[in-house]
């Protein structure tokens, strides 16, 4: 009885829509649209993006982002909707999967929301941030046996931990001293991430007692630019990884959910029995995360 | 260092379906570290240049509050108030099987605020707890309760045995740098000079059978509430600014949040009257007072004992109930039995009810009881 997957639906900027908070409300709109369902109906609702409007540190984005979808925005004498921040880097997705997973399993939610989306917090104002503005969401609710999201694993390499690193400095801007990101990424980076998956996939795939033939399709997280490509060489890997655009590459919370709408786009996620969710992110934290469809 | 932490869902571990939800969690051990260096309120108010005279002490009941200096920052909070709680419990770091830093501000090297790597991978290195799977989260002044919310979950299905729930806030910058901009009573960042800084950390462990453990229930935010208080880093200097509608957020405090904590105390089968100490966000004299007041109409009884403690550390943010009870056990003002009510209001608006029963935790402080 794990999480299931109800909708998925990811944003791009447009005329109107350049923020975090605007892309993650784009995204999830468009998810619950696609779930049919009211907003109302949401027990949580779980941010994961990182990089948000002007650093807003109070209250939580996900409050922000529940109120412009309407959920529960005061209590009415029946469920409310509860809404925080969750911050696991590029994987966080997979973090909060699993953080809404007993709350679904134990009834105390129906539906929970998970969104992802990433924006330079002052446009322009950071040379050094490399990511390109995205939103996704996906809406879960409780599976039958056998179904959903069965297992997970993470591991964290700490000893990569400067590989890479984003913080708010106090810093020369002109004349003046400003408060402005700065984010710091090492060459090795996308390799070490290759290298970290690589040494734990066998155990993972050990634990859910499958063999990599026994994966059906294999979705990633898209960054940092070439991770996927180093991965390559594993067995079995290359033919089960979504090949997706470089672009996606320079997503950041919200790529793992480019890549699983685009596998369903392609009908190969439709078509899928055993998906294996794959993520890496700074610390380095690799998430595994074993999908099983509805048969 | 390489850490690892398997969720299993039953039907992939040989784990019986129905022994999943049977457990309960429980508060191990509760740890803290305030700064040493005390601002008073006086102090404070010193720098700030008014249209008229205001009475801060007088009016928020607040007379100091302790401020990071010297280079420390919500990391050595964190690490030096995780190191307390460890101190005082019967776990390693290694028996940790998950950390969750909760903390509004994530300063690091002074006021550089950190998004990643997630500061819990850095504190749980720091600590040697290489086993736990690690995640930050953030909810305002409710984020350490709502990391509680999210372990006791994972301690309920069985998931994990225990973990530590963390928060380092380094807030006084948002102060200090109020300081210059506060004219009127009205100023939007009046409600910046109650704050001080903490760390806290709590350990949650799997309740022995038979026993009531935590009733952590009716976490809701109310949304349409959610632009009452911004925190963000400031324009001009160097941390943070915070523009709050303090009496706004006060008054839908108040007034929305009865009926969300009667609900939370059915469904522990308790009366108000029932409650031994309330634990309440530690903003001002004038705040608990009203707010108490308006809660014991509604609910038609009273508790026992309302714990303060903003006297001599202001709003201490997501810390703040941590604080307040490890002062309590300190200062043995629980006996076992007792019946304890914490309950978050946070921006957001965030309302979160905790209930549990005051058991051996108390003798990891030293009680006679």
């Amino acid at each position: 009885m794990g999480a299931l997957i109800e909708s998925v639906a990811v944003s791009r900027p447009g005329l109107f829509r350049r923020g975090s908070v605007d892309l993650a409300v784009k995204a999830a709109t468009d998810c619950l649209l696609e779930a049919r369902l009211d907003p109302n109906e949401l027990g949580l609702l779980i941010n994961v993006g990182i990089y948000r409007d002007r650093d807003i540190g109070e209250p939580s984005i996900a409050s922000f982002i529940q109120r412009r979808i309407k959920a529960n925005e005061l209590f009415t004498g029946s469920e409310g909707t509860f809404s925080f921040d969750l911050n696991n880097g590029a994987g966080g997705m997979i973090t909060a999967i699993m953080a809404l997973d007993g709350f679904l399993a134990s009834g105390a939610v129906k539906y929970g929301l998970v969104v992802a989306s990433d924006a330079e917090p002052h446009p322009g104002r950071c040379p050094t941030y490399p990511f390109v503005p995205a939103g996704a969401a996906l809406v879960l609710s409780q599976g039958r046996s056998g179904e959903g999201f069965l297992h997970f694993r993470t591991d964290t390499f700490t000893e990569y931990a400067a590989d890479f690193s984003s913080r708010i400095e106090w810093t020369a801007r002109g004349r003046k001293n400003k408060n402005i990101l700065v984010v710091k990424q090492k060459e090795e980076y996308a390799r070490h991430c290759a290298r970290c998956v690589q040494e734990k996939l066998a155990d993972f795939l050990k634990e859910i007692s499958l063999s990599m033939e026994e994966i059906d399709i294999v979705i990633p997280t898209p960054g940092p630019p070439g991770w996927r490509e180093a991965l390559a060489g594993e067995p079995g890997m290359s033919e089960r990884m979504m090949a997706l655009p470089a672009e996606f590459s320079r997503m950041h919370t919200a790529g793992l959910g480019f890549a699983l709408m685009q596998a369903r786009e392609e009908g190969r996620f439709a078509r899928a029995r055993n998906c294996l969710f794959l993520t890496v992110g700074s610390g380095i934290t690799v998430g595994f995360a074993l999908y099983r469809n509805p048969s | 260092m390489k850490a690892r932490l398997e969720v299993h869902n039953p039907e992939s571990l040989s784990v019986r379906a129905d022994s999943a939800f049977n457990f309960r969690s429980r508060f191990e051990s509760i740890g803290v570290k305030t700064p040493a260096t005390r601002l008073t309120t006086r102090e404070l108010m010193a720098d700030v240049k008014m249209w008229g005279r205001i009475d801060l002490e007088a009016l928020t009941g607040i007379v100091a509050r302790r401020v990071c200096v010297g280079g420390e920052d919500s990391y050595d909070l964190s690490i030096s108030a995780a190191r307390d709680c460890l101190s005082r419990s019967r776990y390693k770091p290694e028996d940790l099987e998950m950390i969750i830093c909760c903390s509004i501000t994530r300063y690091q090297d002074g006021l550089n605020f950190v998004y990643e790597p997630p500061l819990s991978l850095t504190v749980k290195d720091a600590i040697g707890a290489h086993r736990a799977l690690n995640f930050d989260i953030t909810n305002a002044c409710a984020g350490m309760l709502t990391g509680v919310y999210i372990m006791d979950d994972f301690i309920r299905r069985g998931a994990i045995e225990r973990g530590m729930v963390i928060s380092g806030e380094y807030l006084s910058s948002a102060a200090r740098n109020a300081a210059p901009h506060v004219k009127t009573v009205l100023s939007g960042q009046l409600a910046s000079l109650t704050v001080g800084d903490c760390g806290a950390a709590v350990i949650l462990e799997r309740a022995p059978e038979g026993e009531a453990g935590l009733q952590v229930s009716n976490f809701m935010t109310l949304a349409r509430y959610s632009d009452l208080c911004i925190g963000e880093p400031c324009v001009d200097a160097p941390g943070a600014q915070m523009v709050t509608a303090a009496r706004k957020i006060h008054q839908v405090a108040i007034s929305d949040s009865p009926p969300i904590l009667e609900r939370a105390l059915r469904a522990a089968g308790l009366e108000y009257g029932d409650i031994d100490h309330f634990i309440p966000h530690q903003t001002s004299i004038r705040a608990i007072r009203s707010g108490g007041k308006h809660l014991a109409r509604y609910l038609g009884s009273n508790v026992k004992n309302i714990v303060t403690n903003f006297q001599e550390y202001g709003n201490t943010a997501s810390t703040t109930h941590f604080l307040a009870m490890h002062r309590c056990l300190q200062e043995k003002v629980f006996k076992k039995g007792d019946k304890i009510l914490i309950m978050a209001f946070a921006s957001g608006l965030v309302i979160g009810v905790v209930i549990f029963t005051m058991d051996e935790l108390l003798d990891r402080y030293g009680s006679a009881d």
